[in-house]
């Protein structure tokens, strides 16, 4: 995540914010090595062709890394300027929030997870009210449970409190 | 906390939203606990799972079966297509649902064998017991009307003036359409391009738009080619689908020599546990596919389309005989060759 | 063409009973197009038990007509929340979002509406008068011709590639690379699934374009929030009246761009005829000409009504030429016409050439019922559309649960996989971090898309031709496509050349980039 915002736009970003703008570089050449890794276990024609792939993406991703990494101006991104400290902080935590739901998808179940993700949700947006959120996580989880489940029968794996 | 427009609008809409489904939905019952046979099924959902995509044959037959086993049990059938990793995936869903006789597998012999043997799975045969052998799908040598073959031996010679020259589609590499090819390169020392497509559908397709020569497939997946394609060549030994194959021979050498008998049987399986725990449940699942798959409505709804003569009921025991032998059959070929259905030959 | 066939066609469906399926079918297909994940061939093949218990043209009414209400259906949350609720709808979802994001989201939906409707339409006259031909020449393309397309189909989305090349280039090389995880095309062996089951199909593409568009949109709503109370997506409050003289200025601005519905709509119904190539190829494409083609493509990505034209001329009239190859062949166009193959044998109807003899009557009132409904989303889709458009009222600290919650659902419900509900999160996370740094993410969705047909007509053609490169130019319709390659690459290398020594390019790196693009 980028460093809160410089004053001026127009110097240069710092080593957090160079650091976070090599990320999909780093992304994608850290996939391509993996791949390339793996990729004794197959032959044939199968193989060539994501061997090829993984080379090319080495090969232009350590070209945006070290572009990323050496930038003079700021990335643009879709967010209405630089995040914020706060913003940064933010998203993390919602970031946190979908893990612990992911994580606990299979063992609970897929409804008792998303309430942990509505709550936590609520929570990063700054609700801090109990009754609101209890309520409103019970509305939304509620009429998600009978949209999929009850009207349109997409059958959720049951979980270790037997719900789905 | 301010409570603005939008938040009301948001919570008026759920409300409402929330009490329509609720009164519209209406609550289903569970099924009971303990096992008292049929009456467990009325008012039920039972849920089937299809290995492979809707529309594709699995799906077809059991959607022909359904309603005639829905009014022997009394209860909705709820079809569910989980395909993928060559049926590997519905299985293991299939597998991994509540084990109270409430979810089935309309699965085939030998897709099934080879889900367990080929793909990285936590099952095989122990995990599911057979309920009902449904139909049967024999496997044919399908060309062009205009092919410049008229017998399969003319093929054959064919083949060996030309090896690795003609090109015949099979469905699957991990098929008994497969397998039947590669049976027919050993027994009589010949080798044909065999390509492998992504499914039955595309397979025969590739012999209408002439990309392929041939194709080996089911008798009745492939009827709609019937038009503009004939049969070589039942590979069984007999056959009993005459109205359906042009009266096409047995596959077979110039001195009669026999290529070894291929077809594939879909059927109905649950998962073990079901058998076990619930026996009283399972029999009713036998004895209901057994009732529906003889009632003449069944029979004269495939009439209609010329495929009456698919069905081919098995009892528990003769599928699991069949099921056994594929298991054995196949692994044989992966302990030659491990990598037989994953790499070129 | 058979007159009397078609009118005995009309015959069939201008009854009681056959019109209230084609409305609930509408209606149905709406609200499943609505909601990301629930596929329309899951929707069909769920409704095929009680389908087959109607009358044959009914049920082939319903099924048609819940495909074309899904493929409006899923353009609305891609226009108000970025949600792709089809995947064709990812394409929409471009400028449609942004049209919202400026607070007209009416506009964009009246744009969207007018197109589909045009596109059913186009696209079901030409199959009406064409079926039997159209069947013939939707035969005419094996492995060696689906890799030219593809190809093709690349030249053409390079344009989609944003505004740094290297950029652009290793996040469609990254998408090639994830598009081969899974089984080989040819052979099934098992490639980078790390021994994960549900890997083996690939990277589940539904639940992979949620992540990408909605889940990581979502995030960027929580890193804008403002704790004001203000809703973030700050739109006009809509009524019934607004939305009606929205779906008017929607139609006349649709209107206006002929030359984009023209053009969007033939190439929908030629892509639509191709087995294998789908909707969502079809609409990438057509978006990606419609911005080659444009005297102001900079505005692609930002709102413009072309953007919106292009998705959803195009995705509505493939949808019309998918029914071409199912009924005169027996092959399935799409997934939803599996279904549609299978309602057939059902009923009793062995599809094929002689479908058209044996029960043409049915077969041309699906079509036509195609047609009705096309010209039905006019007044449904603003009755439907308009409450939905009440999403962008409600504020972020609820929209943003909803939304994801609806999106997981929807992720598993592709498959009933939970495993799928990760691959949303993850790509989700993934297209978080390339748009915070000015990444575009269409290439990777378009490497998805196109990487698996690309790789396995490719391998499939030279397995065909005994690796032979000959055999790639062994048919009149493969030499006709390499030679379209040939020129299409020539024109870009041409246009590119003229516009570097027209203007001097300064370094567009940094400059910003428009919504997903």
């Amino acid at each position: 995540m980028p460093s809160p915002p410089a004053p001026d736009a127009v110097t240069r970003p710092g080593v957090a914010e160079r650091t976070f703008a090599s990320v999909p570089a780093l992304i994608a050449f850290a996939l391509a090595a993996v791949f390339l890794l793996r990729a004794d276990r197959i032959s044939g024609p199968e193989a060539t062709y994501p061997v090829v792939l993984a080379i090319a993406v080495l090969a232009v991703g350590a070209v945006n890394l070290v572009r990323d990494l050496l930038t003079t101006a700021r990335s643009s991104d879709e967010t209405d300027g630089p995040l914020t400290r706060a913003a940064v902080l933010r998203v993390l935590a919602f970031v946190v929030v979908l893990f612990a739901a992911l994580v606990l998808l299979e063992p609970a179940g897929f409804f008792p997870a998303m309430v942990v993700m509505v709550v936590g949700g609520l929570v990063c947006f700054g609700v801090r009210r109990p009754l609101v959120i209890a309520a409103a996580t019970a509305l939304i989880v509620g009429c998600a449970y009978l949209v999929f489940v009850r009207l349109l029968v997409v059958p959720f794996p049951p979980g270790f409190l037997g719900i789905t | 906390m301010t409570i603005t427009r939008g938040t009301k609008v948001c919570v008026a809409s759920l409300v409402a939203l929330a009490t329509t489904l609720a009164l519209t939905s209406g609550l289903g019952g569970r099924p009971p606990a303990e096992d008292n046979g049929i009456g467990d099924f009325a008012g039920q959902r039972i849920r089937f799972v299809v290995p492979t995509a809707a529309g594709g044959g699995f799906d077809t037959t059991l959607r022909q079966l359904q309603p005639y086993l829905e009014e022997r049990l009394d209860a909705t059938i709820a079809v569910q297509n989980l395909d993928g990793a060559a049926t590997a995936i519905g299985t293991s869903a299939g597998l991994n649902a509540e084990q109270n006789c409430m979810t089935m597998l309309f699965h085939g012999i030998p897709h099934l064998t080879f889900s367990y043997l080929t793909q990285n799975v936590d099952y095989s045969l122990e995990d599911l017991a057979p309920v009902a052998g449904v139909s049967i799908e024999p496997g044919v040598l399908r060309v062009a009307d205009d092919a410049p073959w008229d017998t399969f031996q003319d093929l054959i010679a064919d083949a060996r003036k030309r090896p690795g020259q003609i090109r015949v589609s099979v469905s699957l590499r991990t098929s008994n359409n497969y397998v039947g090819m590669r049976a027919i390169e050993d027994a009589f020392d010949v080798r044909f391009n065999i390509i492998a497509y992504d499914g039955g559908g595309p397979s025969r397709n590739a012999l209408l738009s002439g990309e392929v020569d041939a194709t080996h497939a089911g008798v009745f997946n492939s009827l709609g080619l019937e038009d503009a394609t004939k049969v070589l060549g039942v590979q069984m030994p007999e056959n009993r689908w005459g109205d359906v194959t042009g009266d096409a021979p047995v596959l077979a050498g110039p001195d009669g020599e026999a290529v070894p008998e291929n077809s594939s049987r879909y059927s109905t399986w649950v998962p073990t546990a079901c058998r076990d725990d619930y026996p009283k449940r399972y029999e009713a699942l036998v004895g209901a596919m057994r009732e529906a798959l003889a009632d003449p409505g069944l029979a004269a709804d495939l009439a209609e389309l010329g495929e009456e003569s698919k069905l081919d009921y098995l009892d528990p025991d003769a599928l699991g005989a069949v099921a056994r032998d594929s298991d054995e059959e196949i692994r044989s070929i992966l302990e030659d060759d491990p990598d037989a259905f994953t790499t070129s030959p | 063409m058979n007159l009397d066939t078609i009118s005995d066609g009309f015959g069939l469906l201008l009854q009681p009973m056959p019109l209230m399926w084609l409305v609930i079918g509408l209606c149905l297909g709406f609200l499943v197009g609505v909601l990301p994940g629930l596929s329309t061939s899951n929707t069909a093949a769920l409704l095929l038990p009680f389908a087959i218990g109607l009358p044959t043209e009914s049920s082939l009414i319903l099924i048609v007509s819940i495909y074309a209400g899904a493929q409006f259906g899923g353009a609305v949350p891609a226009i108000l929340v970025n949600v792709p609720g089809e995947a064709g709808a990812a394409v929409t979802a471009l400028d449609g979002y942004q049209f919202t994001k400026r607070g007209e989201p009416a506009l964009a939906i009246g744009i969207a509406r007018m197109a589909a409707a045009i596109g059913g339409v186009v696209g079901g006259v030409v199959v009406l008068l064409l079926l039997g031909p159209l069947g013939e020449f939707a035969l005419t393309f094996g492995a060696r011709e689906l890799f030219v397309v593809i190809l093709l189909g690349f030249v053409v989305a390079s344009s989609l590639m944003g505004e740094s090349v290297r950029k652009g280039l290793m996040v469609g090389l990254l998408g090639l690379l994830l598009a081969t995880v899974g089984g080989g095309p040819t052979t099934g062996q098992e490639r980078f699934t790390f021994g994960v089951l549900e890997l083996y199909e690939g990277i589940s593409f539904i639940p992979a374009l949620v992540g990408l568009f909605a889940v990581s949109e979502m995030l960027i709503l929580v890193a804008r929030h403002r704790r004001n109370g203000r809703p973030e997506l700050d739109v006009p409050t809509l009524s019934l009246g607004k939305e009606l003289r929205s779906a008017i200025r929607g139609a006349r601005e649709t209107l206006r761009h002929k030359k984009v519905v023209g053009q969007s709509n033939a190439l929908g119904v030629v892509l639509g005829l191709i087995p294998g190539i789908g909707t969502t190829i079809a609409s990438f494409v057509s978006y990606s000409l419609a911005k080659r083609r444009s005297k102001t493509p900079e505005r692609f990505g930002k709102g413009t009504p072309e953007g919106v034209i292009a998705a959803e001329a195009c995705d509505s009239s493939a949808v019309g030429a998918t029914l071409v190859p199912t009924l005169t062949l027996g092959i399935p166009g799409s997934a939803t016409m599996a279904v549609v193959l299978a309602s057939l044998y059902l009923q009793g109807i062995q599809p094929g050439p002689q479908v058209l003899i044996s029960h043409g009557a049915e077969a041309y009132a699906a079509i036509l019922a195609l047609i009705v409904a096309s010209i039905l989303i006019m007044p449904l889709g603003v009755l439907l559309a308009s409450p939905l458009a009440m999403v962008t009222k409600v504020p972020a600290k609820y929209l943003v649960p909803i939304v994801l919650l609806a999106c997981f659902a929807g992720a598993f419900a592709v498959r009933y996989s939970l495993f799928d509900v990760g691959v949303a999160i993850m790509f989700g996370l993934l297209g978080l971090v390339l748009r915070l740094n000015g990444y575009p993410v269409i290439p990777l969705v378009l490497g998805l898309v196109l990487g698996p047909l690309a790789e396995e007509n490719l391998l499939r053609s030279l397995e065909l031709g005994n690796n032979s490169v000959g055999y790639f130019f062994g048919s009149t319709t493969a030499v006709v496509l390499w030679a379209l390659l040939v020129a299409a690459a020539g024109y870009l290398f041409w246009q590119y050349r003229r516009r570097r020594s027209a203007e001097p390019v300064p370094d567009k790196e940094n400059e910003p980039v428009g919504g997903n693009a």
